[in-house]
């Protein structure tokens, strides 16, 4: 009707939705979030942190204890998942076992009453464009993995709901087959302009595919960001932790954009959470900002923090190698490096210095929880 | 997890099973209640000549007697044999499971007409001892033809829930216990049998209840001396013509069968079999 | 060691005498209804076994004379009637149950399946005196009420189990697409429960075909069922056209639960 209208209205908007369960179980705390038409969205976080919640929610599957669900501005929190025009992925794929792959597709245009001619029309078309118009006889059980998951995408897009969700996906399938399908998945993106809402625990998934990651912790949006803020600028020490691997150092703010570690080296802070004087403030450095040099090197680096060390270990991993330096403070923290032929092997034992530029370090507030405990 | 919101009619997909029940089974046990109050006017009178008739009283030691000791002596095979079953490989129990069901699905009528002929005065026990010289025993109508009979019925009845309970076990406990040096013989006493206790004493109570309401084996395996309540229920509703009565032993049977579910526990056992 | 070695030989021995004892119990249970048949094919009337010579004298008595043949057809008239009203009103109870949750579902569990828990006779007497005040005498309607009674229960457990193994997310993915309740229920639920209808159809139909007291109690003149019929002559004499009743019921009986096995198998 107004499809046009809606373009920069958030296909999505949820506005104060909270999920409690007898007994003072907390699934999902009070939470607002919009999605836009066309947008990626995937919701990361470990196991439990109510993102799975959030979508039966979304599905219309679990109602919400408290807030409303609007989705293509129409207000969907007390109608049933059938009345939603959704569509959504499982990870068990949840293929009706009993019709083949082309009876499978046509379901919804089944239910939806629509003529036979055109049902045919669509069938076929989804099936060319998931690849699999030479299985439509099949039964479920005959196909791989990977063709059953592409059913159910196609199952999806048949009937062009406004929205579908995607709970783990890719989730039983091998690594490989998983990395076909990430591609798959965002061509179909692409091609259909859908939006997607997209749960995962894989951060990498989340990572490649998403263009906005909201994570999740303990039944709250801890931060959402694009892919690449989200990498560069984590806000807290759990996001920090959850996406790529980092270095988190616990140090002492003693003055503007200057940290102290428990030895005395001072830190030059780049960016991140403002700090305040003598308050301890956690610090992250990503493995590949940091550089291992000689210890009686001198930095070339103007603004550069540098901490003595010792390598503990070097580690080829094949492209990159990781080391593994025990610093002044006695922590231990990891530098990455590609991989190369170099004048000099670091050996465990020998002394070093650690050094990175101040762009290269960030602030971090402390996770809510640390707060409350 | 589960869908909620499009499912609360779900509900009433309950409501023909409910009606149906209602009317078809509660109705007729409130019309047995109420026959059993009811001689042309209200009495209670029956309640008290059915508990001071020796008949009743009979009869009603001879269910009691009849039940415990067949589930008794079903329990010594039902127990090896669903502990056979539960060593064997799925594909051999699959073989065994059907030994034990095809009797279960077999009508008692036919069971008790092969029991007839195998235990007659010219059946194929008497004819094998005879042969022998040994003179013919007396093993049909009598309380020892109605417990041959009851026990057939129960054996299979009671080797599921045991079966179950078995299979339910953790099967690395007795691993465990081997590796730990434990015979085979001190794993079953110490292991197994406890383990199992549970499944043992839910299918003796629910077999021992299951018997109390036995009618057919004791009226075409046993004498006039082995009258269970249900022959009774049957006499006087066809024989002597007296509803009052027999609306009276029908309640009191099933006072019996209700005294001992509740003792058990079975109702919950039962609503677990539903989800 | 030596101890060990004794102790392992001791329970070896064990094993042997509860092994001989539990083939012995499977012996007990299966040869009663093996020794039918021979008796079956019996030439005379006495009832020796083994018979003297064979014959098929005891099936022509049963499909010429008396009228067995009519009570056979009764029986199947009404186990036919008690597997579709049981199957009907049972699948969808199970399915209520299982796909709801509401106060007092426990209670309502234990009312659906409490006619199992109640002595036959009690339900057989009640409808005896039930319908002989509404006058429903004269007709196979008593008996194929009661005997669905009887079998409810037994269709709700087997349908609760098959529900319960149910893929769930395959109802939530049909509903999400678009499909009303009922839709789901028709079109995904059910036919994924066919084999365990089907089975509990079958196991229905033997409940009511085997079925002798509460036939007995309520069916009247001219509606003796194949059990009555038999139940009242054996009553009487050993008569050895019973052994052909019998086999046959035996053949029945086993045919139906291999069918369900491998029903359940293909699964």
């Amino acid at each position: 009707m107004q499809r046009d209208a809606l373009i920069g209205e958030p296909m999505v908007r949820l506005t104060g939705v909270a999920k409690r369960y007898g007994g003072g179980v907390i699934a999902l705390d009070t939470l607002d979030l919009d999605v836009m038409k066309g947008e990626f969205v995937a919701l990361l976080g470990p196991s439990g942190s109510g993102k799975t919640t959030l979508l039966n929610i979304i599905a219309g599957m679990t109602p919400p204890s408290r807030g409303s669900i609007h989705i293509a501005g129409d207000d969907m929190t007390h109608l049933p998942p059938s009345k939603r025009n959704l569509g959504m992925v499982f990870q068990n794929y949840a293929l009706l076992p009993h019709m083949s792959v082309y009876e499978n597709v046509a379901f919804p245009l089944r239910v939806r009453k629509l003529a036979e001619k055109d049902i045919v029309k669509k069938v076929e078309a989804v099936l060319d464009l998931v690849q699999l118009g030479h299985a439509k006889k099949r039964l479920p059980r005959e196909l791989s993995g990977g063709q059953q998951q592409r059913v159910s995408l196609a199952r999806c897009i048949v009937y062009d709901p406004s929205l579908i969700l995607m709970d783990e996906p890719l989730g039983a399938l091998d690594k490989k087959l998983r990395e076909q399908m990430q591609s798959e998945i965002k061509r179909l993106h692409k091609t259909l302009g859908t939006t997607i809402l997209y749960v995962t625990h894989d951060q990498e998934e989340a990572l490649s595919m998403a263009d906005r990651i909201v994570l999740f912790h303990q039944g709250r949006i801890v931060q959402q960001a694009s892919p690449a803020d989200l990498y560069f600028k984590p806000r807290s020490v759990f996001a920090a932790n959850f996406l790529g691997a980092s270095n988190i150092l616990s140090t002492t703010a003693v003055g503007d954009g200057i940290a102290q570690l428990k030895s005395g080296e001072t830190i030059r802070i780049g960016s991140g959470a403002a700090v305040i004087n003598n308050e301890p403030v956690m610090i992250l450095v990503r493995p590949e900002c940091l550089r291992i040099e000689r210890y009686d090197e001198t930095s070339h680096l103007s603004a550069a923090n540098s901490v003595p060390g010792q390598i503990v270990s070097s580690t080829i991993l094949g492209n990159v190698t990781n080391h593994h330096v025990l610093i002044a403070d006695g922590h231990t923290v990891m530098a990455q490096e590609l991989t190369r032929r170099t004048a000099h092997d670091w050996v465990p034992g020998e002394q070093v210095k650690v050094t990175w530029a101040a762009a290269d370090t960030r602030a971090l507030e402390p996770d809510e929880m640390d707060v409350h405990s | 997890m589960y869908a909620r919101t499009g499912q609360q009619s779900a509900a009433f997909y309950v409501l023909p099973a409910l009606l149906f029940t209602a009317v078809v089974f509660i109705a007729p046990l409130a019309s047995v209640i109420g026959q059993s109050f009811w001689n042309g006017q209200f009495t209670t009178h029956s309640y008290q000549s059915v508990i001071s008739s020796t008949l009743f009283q009979k009869v009603f030691v001879n269910t009691l007697v009849i039940s415990f000791s067949s589930t008794f002596v079903a329990l010594l095979f039902a127990y090896p044999m669903a502990y056979h079953m539960a060593k064997q490989t799925p594909r051999r129990r699959a073989f065994l499971m059907m030994i034990v069901l095809i009797p279960f699905w077999t009508s008692i009528l036919v069971k008790s007409y092969a029991l007839m002929i195998i235990l007659g005065r010219n059946g194929i026990i008497n004819t094998t001892i005879e042969y022998f010289g040994i003179p013919a025993l007396p093993l049909l109508f009598n309380r020892f033809g109605v417990i041959v009979g009851t026990i057939h019925t129960l054996i299979p009845f009671m080797i599921f829930p045991i079966l179950n309970s078995l299979l339910a076990r953790d099967p690395d406990l007795g691993r465990a216990a081997q590796i730990m040096g434990a015979g085979k013989l001190r794993i079953f006493l110490k292991v197994t049998l406890p383990l199992s206790m549970p499944g043992v004493a839910a299918s003796f109570l629910l077999a021992a209840v299951h018997t109390f309401g036995f009618y057919v084996t004791a009226s075409l395996l046993g004498g006039r001396g082995d009258l269970m309540m249900a022959n009774l229920v049957d006499l006087y509703t066809r024989e002597i013509l007296d509803w009052n009565m027999a609306a009276t032993i029908a309640v009191l049977l099933f006072i019996l069968c209700a005294v001992f579910t509740l003792l058990m526990g079975r109702t919950r056992a039962l609503s677990t079999l539903a989800g | 060691m030596k101890e060990t070695a004794a102790s392992a030989s001791h329970s070896t021995w064990i094993t042997h005498c509860a092994n001989a004892w539990a083939w012995f119990g499977y012996a007990f249970l299966v040869l009663p209804t093996l020794v039918i048949i021979p008796m079956s094919f019996n030439s005379t009337d006495e009832l020796a076994f083994p018979p003297d010579s064979f014959s098929l004298r005891q099936y022509e008595a049963f499909f010429l004379k008396g009228d067995w043949l009519s009570s056979t057809f009764l029986s199947f008239k009404i186990a036919i009637a008690t597997a579709v009203l049981a199957v009907v009103i049972g699948i969808t109870a199970a399915y209520g149950l299982a796909r709801s949750s509401f106060p007092g579902r426990g209670a309502i569990v234990l009312f659906l399946l409490s006619p199992m828990l109640v002595p036959v006779v009690v339900v057989a007497l009640g409808l005896y005196l039930y319908f002989a005040t509404l006058g429903f005498s004269g007709s196979a309607l008593p008996i194929i009420v009661g005997h669905t009674l009887v079998a409810i229960p037994f269709v709700i457990i087997t349908a609760s189990s098959a529900l319960r193994h149910m893929e769930r997310n395959i109802e939530s993915a049909a509903m999400i697409m678009g499909a009303s309740p009922f839709q789901v229920f028709r079109k995904v639920t059910l036919p994924l429960l066919r084999s365990g209808i089907i089975a509990s159809a079958l196991f229905a139909f033997l409940i009511s075909f085997d079925e002798v007291i509460i036939a007995y109690f309520v069916g009247r003149a001219g509606f003796s069922t194949l059990p009555v019929k038999m139940f009242s002559t054996i009553q009487w004499e050993i008569s050895p056209v019973i052994a052909a009743v019998a086999t046959l019921l035996t053949i029945l009986s086993t045919g139906i639960c291999i069918l369900v096995t491998i029903i359940m198998d293909r699964k």
